[in-house]
């Protein structure tokens, strides 16, 4: 789109002024000293961008599958490939609304030599799912700015960023053990722990067979491992309102870390053939397709069809609630004070709570992903160990200790989480400088008692 | 969605050294070309000083200092001002310059204002409608305290009992001030005096029940019934009053049938008292500041409580004109006389002989006339209107659009730049400075626009030095061109062109012609 800007008019006025003044004071130099502002109104008018004007735009984002939480580099370049030099070339990259820029700035201005190019480097902060950068927006300017034309490029190169939505490694490779399950039980079977002999039997695998014992006496006799049973691994994610807390804005909120790190969980145990449920807690209707459960739950199991794809919708949940109401982490901690979950005879009083309990197998190992920004997890910790379930919490720390309020909130949140050791659950301190998954990997043994 | 802010006020770095840099030199050399070299540390300092209160008024960190502050300033920057045209005009008529030049020379010395001015607002653009506006309101609320105490002393000095009675408003006023403060001798003025007295006692009353009497007093006395005796004195006061208004219409009834008619009605031996009573000035002048004093406890009380509603910040932001004000006033009359004699002394050593001489003698009449306080109350009102008028003017550019918004310090930097170029031209400054400070006055005006411009499209956070280097020079490249070809031009027509100064009605139809472009071209 071209557009003249009729910046240089006033240089009408300023002439007729100089022509007044040098009347009325009979000024020979005055009157002369008309052709200088007529000068700068010919030079506005005669003012032209080029007409074979062209630039082309290339993105790359250096880093390719960053975790949520990580900066991103992003490198744009502008390159003039046309054949006049152009003096004023601004440009805004169409960074996606979602990610905040936290180094640099995707605006620049430069000024571009025929065949030349520039590099604008900027950082964003990475957020879990897949986020399509737009068009880069152009303006080109005249010497004179008194003609400009604006035009959207299509950059050349990476045209997305995408942060972790699948799993590239891993971490569990312990957990991939051909078993039948994890709980050990008092019968006999396939297993790896001793339980006891028996005498053979038709049939029994030939690698069951004691051969020492047969070598010596002469008797076919089995041996029998402690077996262990299939148990449901239920992931509860915390991502209630209280939970969408941010450091600064841009960066994902507690809520959001707690499902990433759930999400990189369930790959693992998924492709260690756990059986997984997992729960998202705190979620609206709008923010899951066809809605909540009859009990305001946000619930899918590994038995359904689908699981993958269904599992993937609620942590896209997680994400558009967080999307819908984060909050910067405010300097005191009295906007989130609230009612206990428990009574103190060791009731619920939590209907969420209540609805989570009520959904639980009785042979489930729970893992619960919150920030801790309020009691409720640590309470709901408290309440499952009450109950004899294996639990383990995993906390993303959003504090960042760098003021009073949220140094506080930092001693309030490690205070969570001893509350939650001494109810006999395994705690997973998630400092985000360093991957989730060597925060898992630490706590893994605990949990499956692999 | 978070969005990264975008500080859309102010120029990048590299325009704004292009405007003040070359605008400070610019102007410095041209009032130093028109023979105001002695001037410029003041036109420095009004512009400065107009900038600066701008600033402080729109401070956002300390509010209330800034309010302060900025209504304070308002006095030296009026100074700084006045001393700018004064100055400049006296020096212009000491040089012997004729009517014109005289002119001229003052147009390039409110050109300098304009451009420090100007320069001193557009880099972070505090110049802005919202500022201007409330610095208006500022200075209104600023000079309340100077008129109330203006009024206050001055109006006693105004009637006949003072020389104020000689002077026109003494005239003037004379019907409404003479019976309050200088009733006529040797009679009775009963009606009067009891209004008054009903004027001043329901002022008490008021001043005293807005005090927060019971609440005080019981807190340090054991008198349980002080709400009973605080009600009580309101309640006889109040009757008081009314007894008051009654039996002053009535005496005025009597009064205008003659004395004589007042001295049967009055008990024998009551007459000569009450004509001493009611006729001595200094029981007068005992209830004037009785009433002024209870007037000034209640206006104080209502802010307190109105301001009391809000937060701290709030209540020293809205009482800070206000107390600025009264600082003023109070201390303009507690130095009035040396004040006044140091401005004596200062005007007598520095102006030329004729205007010392009557300045002299106007200040010398009106102390001797109003006193010294009232005097210095007036002149202090008149700086706080100077300031005020402007700061007026300044806002009144940007309402009616004649001024851009986006930042205007830029396009008053440039145009006082442009004037005092053009007016130091008829002043025979040179035609290289002239013609300088012409291309400097495109320059300033052009980089101060791009960069804005700049800013506000790609930010703050972007480096764009050598785009405005390039621009600028582009700009600059340009204005040489046109200064060369005014050379030329003026060369060529050297000895063929002559232009008498004032050709008649075709000058006045142009200056016109132009007048109306300049309008529209502004909008």
């Amino acid at each position: 789109m071209r557009r003249r800007v009729h910046r240089w008019r006033g240089g009408v006025a300023a002439a007729l002024a100089l022509v007044s003044v040098g009347l009325l004071w009979g000024d020979p130099l005055v009157l002369a000293a008309v052709v200088v502002p007529l000068i700068y109104i010919v030079y506005g008018s005669l003012s032209r961008v080029p007409s074979d004007a062209s630039l082309s735009v290339s993105r790359a984002v250096v880093d390719g599958e960053p975790t949520p939480g990580e900066p991103v580099r992003v490198e744009l370049t502008v390159a003039n490939t046309g054949p006049a030099a152009l003096t004023d070339v601004r440009l805004i990259d169409g960074v996606p609304d979602e990610l905040a820029v936290v180094d640099g700035a995707p605006r620049a201005c430069v000024s571009l030599p025929a065949g030349e190019s520039e590099t604008v480097t900027y950082s964003v902060m990475a957020k879990r799912g897949s986020y399509t950068f737009g068009e880069t927006a152009v303006r080109v300017r005249t010497l004179s700015a008194s003609d400009e034309v604006t035009l959207e490029l299509a950059a050349d190169g990476d045209g997305s960023l995408t942060c972790a939505n699948t799993v590239s490694e891993v971490p569990l490779t312990d957990a991939t053990l051909p078993r039948a399950g994890t709980l050990p039980t008092d019968s006999g079977g396939d297993g790896i722990e001793f339980h006891s002999t028996r005498s053979y039997q038709h049939g029994d695998p030939v690698n069951r067979l004691d051969w020492r014992r047969y070598a010596k006496t002469g008797e076919l006799t089995t041996i029998d491992y402690r077996e262990e049973q299939a148990v449901r691994t239920v992931l509860v994610v915390d991502a209630r309102a209280a939970a969408r807390l941010t450091p600064e804005p841009g960066y994902p909120t507690g809520a959001e870390l707690s499902a990433y790190a759930a999400e990189r969980l369930f790959d693992a145990l998924s492709a260690a053939n756990v059986v997984v449920s997992v729960a998202a807690v705190g979620l609206a209707d709008e923010d899951l397709p066809g809605g909540l459960g009859p009990d305001g739950l946000a619930w899918v199991d590994d038995t359904e069809d689908h699981t993958a794809a269904r599992v993937a919708q609620l942590f896209d949940g997680v994400g558009a609630a967080a999307a819908r109401s984060a909050v910067e982490m405010p300097d005191s901690e009295a906007p989130h004070q609230r009612t206990s979950a428990l009574t103190t005879d060791g009731g619920v009083a939590d209907d969420t709570l209540s609805a989570v309990l009520a959904r639980l197998p009785a042979t489930a190992q729970v893992a619960v992903f919150s920030p801790l920004t309020d009691d409720w997890a640590s309470e709901c910790v408290e309440a499952l160990s009450q109950r004899g379930y294996p639990t383990t919490l995993v906390s993303p720390d959003i504090a960042r200790r760098d003021t009073v309020g949220t140094s506080l909130f930092a001693l309030d949140r490690t205070a969570r989480l001893c509350r939650a050791e001494l109810a006999g659950a395994t705690a997973v301190d998630w400092e985000l400088d360093t991957p989730i998954d060597v925060a898992l990997r630490a706590s893994f043994a605990d949990l499956f008692s692999v | 969605m978070y969005e990264t802010p975008i500080d859309e006020s102010g120029l990048p770095a590299t325009s704004r050294a292009i405007v003040v840099g070359l605008a400070a030199l610019l102007s410095g050399l041209l009032l130093v070309s028109a023979g105001l070299g002695r001037l410029v540390p003041v036109v420095a300092v009004a512009g400065l000083a107009l900038a600066g209160s701008l600033w402080l008024v729109g401070w956002e960190r300390w509010t209330a200092v800034g309010r302060l502050l900025s209504s304070l300033l308002a006095v030296p920057t009026s100074v700084a001002l006045l001393a700018v045209v004064g100055g400049a005009v006296g020096l212009a008529v000491r040089g012997g310059r004729p009517a014109p030049g005289v002119a001229a020379t003052a147009l390039v010395a409110l050109g300098g204002v304009l451009a420090a001015f100007g320069v001193a607002t557009a880099p972070w653009g505090v110049y802005d409608r919202d500022r201007a506006l409330t610095y208006v309101g500022l200075v209104g609320r600023t000079m309340l305290p100077l008129v109330v105490a203006a009024f206050a002393a001055g109006i006693v000095g105004l009637s006949s009992g003072g020389d104020g009675a000689r002077t026109p408003a003494g005239a003037l006023l004379a019907p409404v001030v003479d019976p309050l403060f200088a009733p006529v001798p040797g009679r009775t003025h009963i009606g009067v005096f009891c209004l008054f007295l009903a004027v001043t006692t329901v002022a008490v009353e008021r001043a005293t029940m807005a005090l927060p009497l019971t609440e005080l007093l019981t807190e340090t006395t054991d008198d349980t019934d002080t709400a009973g005796a605080v009600e009580s004195v309101s309640r006889a006061l109040g009757w008081g009053s009314v007894l008051a208004v009654f039996v002053g219409l009535l005496a005025l009834g009597v009064e205008t049938r003659g004395q004589s008619i007042v001295a049967g009605m009055l008990p024998a031996g009551f007459y000569d008292p009450a004509v001493g009573l009611t006729g001595a000035p200094a029981l007068r002048e005992f209830l004037w500041t009785v009433l002024v004093a209870s007037v000034v406890v209640r206006l104080t009380v209502w802010l307190v409580q109105r301001a009391a509603r809000s937060s701290a910040d709030r209540l020293a932001t809205v009482l800070a004109p206000y107390v600025g004000g009264s600082l003023l006033a109070g201390g303009l009359l507690a130095v009035a006389g040396p004040l006044l004699d140091a401005v004596l002394e200062a005007v007598q050593s520095a102006a030329p002989a004729p205007v010392a001489a009557g300045v002299t003698r106007l200040l010398t009449s009106l102390v001797g006339t109003y006193g010294a306080g009232p005097v210095l109350l007036a002149a202090g009102l008149v700086l706080f209107s100077v300031a005020g008028s402007v700061t007026g003017c300044l806002w009144l550019a940007l309402v009616t659009r004649y001024l851009d918004e986006r930042n205007p310090g830029v396009h008053v930097g440039a145009a006082g730049l442009f004037g005092a170029s053009v007016f130091a031209a008829t002043l025979g400054a040179s035609q290289w400075l002239v013609l300088a400070g012409l291309v400097g006055a495109v320059v300033v005006w052009d980089a101060g626009t791009f960069g804005r411009t700049l800013r506000r499209e790609v930010g703050a956070a972007t480096e764009t030095r050598r785009t405005e280097l390039t621009h600028a020079g582009g700009t600059v490249a340009v204005g040489v061109v046109g200064a060369a070809l005014t050379l030329g031009v003026l060369e060529v027509s050297r000895g063929t062109v002559a232009a008498a100064p004032g050709t008649g009605y075709a000058t006045l139809l142009v200056a016109l012609f132009a007048a109306v472009v300049l309008v529209f071209a502004l909008r």
